[in-house]
């Protein structure tokens, strides 16, 4: 009798335990627990995600350009929550010294402390806590939080936003300016620049007009990425007949297309392609740029892809896909094409500044040696490239607006971006760094640094993502047979007008 | 009588009187943060389904002019009946599989089979893992050069392979024709277990003499499970039922985690992950409001009509 008893209450137990888990689990949606983001740290590796392995100076767009449409979604990433911490004297004693006088200090408030947040993984959370101790160096009277955010950072800004509760000085990114420049939550920046001896025209053009409206600037380009030709030495030296790109830039695209056949070897599970061309937008878009090819009109409101330059292009791109002499990720088991060329599945490949430490993090595993060139110009004799930028901007009802506009001056001002540029992890987004040292053996970040002055914004307006994912989606479809290259750039021209008619 | 006591009327009242007070103030906490925090929150959504309110701007009243939006189908780029079509697919083959499956491990596990114990902890796993955990973990997978093709090629190209067939490794998430099953399955083996619990609770409520009484009037195994184990399930099948069409009609996580915004070309967009995508990236609050009142909608729809069809105890 007692034995029943006890079997029919550890049963019971046991549906009710069945019960609550339903009721929060199931196929409902599931909330990650701590443990669920521990044991997705250890499941989700570098390989799998390129959003987390790699977040480097460029921005939540980048991020987005790295995952095309048909390679690995952004899981969720690894970083856990970072407490905010103050920068400290005692946390900058490690810090190197800059040159205070050099900078030239606005007038601040007294007494000021500021918050600042931005997103990046461990390593950026690392340099953007250098940059801050440097600030404090200038301006040693104002006290800084630091709180980074690692993960989501859109809809957690968007939400502390919506509380009045975010930073006073945090980074943006093109639609989040967007967004805060019409709800009037940025602050004007002409006065404080001025005041610091800075000009909007000491920035590339491209970068800072994206942050302005007309001359009133709303945020500083902190940084930017775009996409370069990241070779591997060994496989070229290996290939006959192969030569490496010039580090001028002065190829064509028939030079492109013959070094990448040089570079094939193998057949079957054992292809090593010449590069990978990514059913992507922005893996296509530099080269339809540099020909001349415009996404949208003149005043933003139609599309104008569907253009003749556009569809040279695409024949182009799709072309050595087509014949086997470029490959995408998929094909060779890659999560994105960074993390196919780390395995020596490809002689070269067009990505982005954020190679740089991919391919240098140990934890990766990758052992490749590698060099970078620009992208050849189009038949027209014309570069051209795609940018992805982000800025900081201050919050516009701040306590202490001075001090935040002093933090964002300084962060983007000369003294600083310099000392960044030494550190490798950036390239500058003023002018005039073009003869700079640090660039004599450092072929990539040279050839990333070239392109502010001839590249685009990835950017379209409040439906940027829309237009992104059209152009990726008809991409797919011209990749999986269901349109040719002139159906596909119809079908991004109708989905491009639709997502406009949207707004 | 040395004490005097109160009417025993006058002690009642005052003693349920006391006993309510106290039963309500211990709902308090609870009930002011489900107001607030429940019904409040919903409120508010209706209100705002009404309007057409974006992220930061301010909410102008425009009537159903929201909701029309989201039902017009010659919108531009209104993937809403694209997702509900996903949405509904996906509910009716996965409660279909995951109710008969289930109802056949119980079985399988209510008798008298060795390693009873075993099987009942390692079935039932798949329930207690974070489902964003198995997503990711089917995620792997699911690749090209994955777990799934590298066993089916292995079992297919040594059998099948003698006449001749060859198994091509096939790009599950990839595939606009593959994604949704592939997602499919793994919410079915995912969930199974849940219920497995819940049928296995019922099948013990069914008395042993009803299926004696059987045997001795000559019924087969098989038959006795067709007329008296589901008719005696009714209730526990009417549950099973409800509960995962609820769920699934909600799917989120899976399709967040496995696929890059609703799938190979929108193939495995579901009707939540367009209620995120609204409010989240397109910033457009109003219509993700409307969105999850024609989900709920849809889903009340669906609840009533399998009350019709299930549920006994139901008086129409």
């Amino acid at each position: 009798m007692k034995k029943t008893n006890r079997y029919l209450s550890m049963l019971s137990l046991l549906l009710v335990v069945a019960f609550g888990l339903m009721a929060c689990d199931s196929n409902s949606t599931a909330a990650t627990t701590p443990a669920a983001n521990t044991a997705v740290a250890a499941a989700a590796t570098a390989t799998s995600a390129p959003a987390m392995a790699v977040a480097t100076a460029t921005t939540g767009a980048a991020t987005d350009a790295k995952a095309t449409a048909t390679t690995a979604p952004v899981a969720p990433a690894a970083a856990t929550d970072v407490p905010p911490a103050e920068v400290s004297d005692a946390a900058c004693a490690n810090a190197g010294k800059v040159d205070v006088s050099k900078v030239k200090k606005i007038a601040i408030e007294s007494g000021a402390t500021l918050r600042f947040s931005g997103w990046g993984n461990t390593s950026e959370q690392q340099v953007t806590r250098e940059q801050l101790c440097r600030f404090k160096q200038a301006y040693p009277t104002i006290k800084v939080i630091y709180e980074p955010i690692p993960d989501n950072y859109e809809s957690k800004l968007k939400t502390q936003i919506s509380s009045g509760t975010e930073a006073d000085v945090f980074y943006v990114n093109p639609p989040l300016t967007d967004l805060l420049v019409s709800s009037k939550k940025l602050l004007k920046l002409n006065d404080y620049m001025s005041e610091a001896n800075m000009k909007k025209s000491d920035f590339f053009e491209s970068l800072i007009n994206i942050f302005s409206r007309g001359d009133d600037v709303y945020g500083l380009p902190k940084d930017f990425g775009s996409i370069i030709v990241f070779y591997n030495q060994d496989i070229v030296a290996k290939a006959t007949g192969a030569k490496a790109p010039p580090a001028d830039g002065n190829w064509t695209w028939d030079d492109y297309s013959a070094f990448a056949k040089s570079l094939v070897s193998g057949t079957g599970e054992s292809k090593v392609f010449g590069t990978m061309h990514q059913p992507d937008y922005a893996r296509w878009l530099p080269f339809a740029l540099a020909n001349g090819a415009k996404v949208l009109s003149a005043d933003g409101k139609k599309s104008a892809i569907n253009s003749a330059e556009a569809k040279a292009a695409l024949d182009w791109y799709y072309g050595l896909y087509k014949d086997g002499t470029a490959g995408e990720s998929k094909l060779v088991s890659a999560g994105w094409p960074g993390e196919a060329f780390g395995k020596q599945k490809a002689g070269f490949v067009i990505e982005g500044g954020w190679m740089i430490p991919f391919l240098k993090d140990s934890a990766n595993g990758f052992n490749v040696k590698w060099s970078a060139a620009p992208l050849p110009k189009s038949p027209k004799g014309t570069y051209g490239d795609l940018l992805f930028t982000n800025a900081y901007s201050a919050r516009a009802d701040s306590k202490f607006p001075k001090a935040a506009a002093a933090l964002v001056t300084f962060l983007s001002g000369p003294v600083n971006q310099e000392a960044v540029l030494i550190t490798g992890f950036a390239v500058p987004t003023l002018k005039g760094y073009e003869s700079n040292a640090y660039f004599t053996d450092h072929a990539a970040e040279k050839a990333l640094y070239a392109t502010a002055s001839f590249g685009t914004v990835d950017y379209y307006g409040p439906a940027t993502g829309v237009v992104q994912k059209t152009m990726s989606d008809a991409m797919n479809a011209l990749y999986l047979g269901k349109v040719d290259t002139a159906g596909a750039l119809k079908q991004m021209e109708d989905g491009i007008n639709a997502a406009l008619a949207d707004i | 009588m040395a004490v005097k006591s109160l009417p025993p009327q006058r002690q009642g009242m005052k003693r349920k009187t006391r006993e309510n007070v106290a039963g309500w103030l211990f709902l308090t906490p609870y009930l002011i943060s489900l107001i607030v925090f429940t019904f409040g929150a919903i409120a508010y959504a209706v209100y705002i389904s009404f309007t057409d309110l974006k992220l930061f701007g301010e909410a102008n009243y425009v009537g159903f002019g929201t909701y029309g939006r989201v039902l017009d189908p010659a919108a531009p780029l209104n993937k809403f009946w694209k997702a509900l079509g996903n949405t509904v697919i996906f509910s009716v083959v996965v409660v279909f599989f995951q109710t008969w499956l289930a109802i056949l491990f119980a079985v399988v596990l209510n008798s008298k089979i060795r390693g009873q114990r075993f099987f009942r902890i390692a079935w039932y796993l798949p329930s207690v893992t974070a489902s964003v955990v198995i997503s990711l973990i089917f995620f792997w997978m699911y690749k090209q050069q994955g777990v799934i093709n590298y066993a089916l090629g292995a079992i297919i190209n040594n059998t099948l392979g003698l006449v001749g067939v060859h198994f091509e490794p096939v790009a599950w998430l990839d595939n606009t024709t593959t994604a949704l099953p592939a997602i499919m399955t793994m919410n079915i083996f995912t969930t199974i277990p849940t219920f497995m619990v819940m049928f296995l609770a019922g099948l013990q409520d069914i008395p042993t003499d009803v299926y004696e009484a059987a045997k001795i009037d000559g019924a087969s195994a098989r038959r006795m499970f067709w007329s008296i184990t589901l008719p005696l399930l009714r209730p526990v099948i009417f549950l099973v039922t409800v509960l995962g069409t609820i769920g699934t009609l909600q799917v989120f996580d899976q399709i967040y985690v496995m696929t890059n915004e609703g799938g190979p070309l929108d193939s495995t967009l579901t009707v939540a992950y367009l209620i995120w995508f609204e409010a989240f990236k397109r910033n457009n609050l109003a219509r993700s409001a409307a969105i999850s009142f024609i989900l709920f909608v849809v889903i009340f729809v669906f609840f009533l009509v399998q009350r019709r069809f299930l549920d006994r105890n139901a008086t129409d």
